[in-house]
This record gives structure tokens, sequence and C-alpha cells, in this order.
């Protein structure tokens, strides 16, 4: 395995890390962002719940507007991207433990690490790429004009086939 | 579509978020918000009613 970054601590350093109790990764910052998204997506997901049950059939209406297909595609590019991401973060990761581990080494990584978190990055670049064209083909027909009109983008296709409630 | 969701967020909690090896005091905070949701958004369908199809 490779040298932790624990591997050039003193041996009281070492001990206190083994004995140390777990934290969760991150800062402060960073959890307090996670807070605010739990709490707003908890509001969000309650005001769904209950206007669901006062509004079913308007909410099911709107619902069969939806592409499910489409949908189903851009769950899975952004789950993808996601792990492309933390693929690229832990290759990150793992380059700077093995170069840091190098006798005399300063701040850096390998450059087998950087091409890997570079093609990582790429792949996460070209899910986002497809979500963004998957959701111009869905959308694209509400808003791109028929010809050019002074107003740039505007309703131009207001009876377009297969319609939704963006129309 | 409800337990596959459930598990992409609880995946999500454990490993991404790297709550595996932390105290047990977050990860039952986090689950239990995940399970929460998923217990309400369930809850919904159950009384207003399944979607019909078109």
């Amino acid at each position: 395995m490779t040298s932790t970054p624990t591997s050039k601590a003193t041996p009281l350093a070492q001990a206190l890390s083994q004995t140390a109790a777990p934290r969760p990764a991150g800062d402060l910052a960073i959890w307090l962002v996670i807070a605010v998204e739990l709490l707003t997506f908890a509001l969000l997901f309650l005001a769904y719940a209950v206007q669901r049950t006062r509004h079913v059939v308007e909410f099911n209406a709107s619902q069969h507007s939806l592409d499910l297909n489409a949908g189903a595609i851009n769950t899975v590019l952004l789950i993808t991207g996601s792990w492309c991401v933390a693929r690229a973060v832990r290759s990150a990761a793992l380059g700077a433990a093995n170069h840091n581990a190098q006798p005399g080494a300063g701040d850096g990584t390998t450059p087998q690490a950087g091409h890997a978190v570079a093609r990582w990055l790429l792949a996460a670049l070209l899910c986002g790429a497809g979500f963004i064209g998957l959701k111009l083909q869905e959308y694209g027909h509400c808003c791109w004009p028929a010809r050019p009109s002074p107003g740039g983008w505007v309703k131009a296709v207001p009876h377009a086939p297969a319609c939704g409630p963006c129309c | 579509m409800f337990s596959i969701a459930a598990a992409k967020g609880l995946l999500v909690i454990l490993d991404f978020m790297a709550l595996r090896q932390a105290p047990m005091l977050w990860r039952r905070l986090m689950v239990g918000w995940l399970l929460a949701l998923c217990a309400l958004i369930v809850l919904a369908y159950a009384l207003g009613g399944q979607a019909q199809p078109a």
C-alpha cells in the first residue's frame, strides 16, 4: 500500500491520531452549507407532499406531461458525472499522497495522477454537456425562435407537438 | 423507484460524504433525514393516490 500522510509525523502525533475519535470529513463551513441544503430540501419536499395531497389531479396531470425516458437518462448522467468528480478527487488525493511520500518532495502530485484527474473531469464535463443537450432537446422548442426577431428568445412555436408545461 | 432513490442517497451519505467511518451520531442524523424524506414522499403518494397512466 502507499504511505499515509502521517508517515512523517512524530510518534506522539501518530499515537494521538490513532487514539482520537473519528470525525466527519470537511470543515465547519462545508457542514453549514450541507445543513442549509438539508433544511431547504426538507422544506421543499414537505411543501410538495402537502400540496400533492391537496391537488392530486393537477399534480398527476403535470406528471404525465414529463418525458420519463429523458428524466431517466438525465438522472444517469448526473449520477455518473458526480461519480466521475468523486473519482477525480480520489485520484488527486492519491497522487498527492504518493508525491509527498517521496523524500524531499514539496507540495504537488504525480504526473500520472494529474492525467487521471484530467480524464475524470473531462468525463464529468461530457456528462454535464449531455445533460444540457438533453434539456435543450426537451425544452428548446419552447424558447427557440422560429425566425430571427428583435425579441430574440421568445415563444415562437406556440403549438409545437408534445409541448410540455413550459409552453 | 423509491428504494432505488433511497439506496443512492445512502451511498452518497456513507461513501461520497465519507460518513461510513464518522461517529454514529452523524450517520444517524443523515440517514434519518434521508429515511424521513422518503417516508414523507411515500406518505404523500399513499394519501393522494398514484398517478394514473395517460
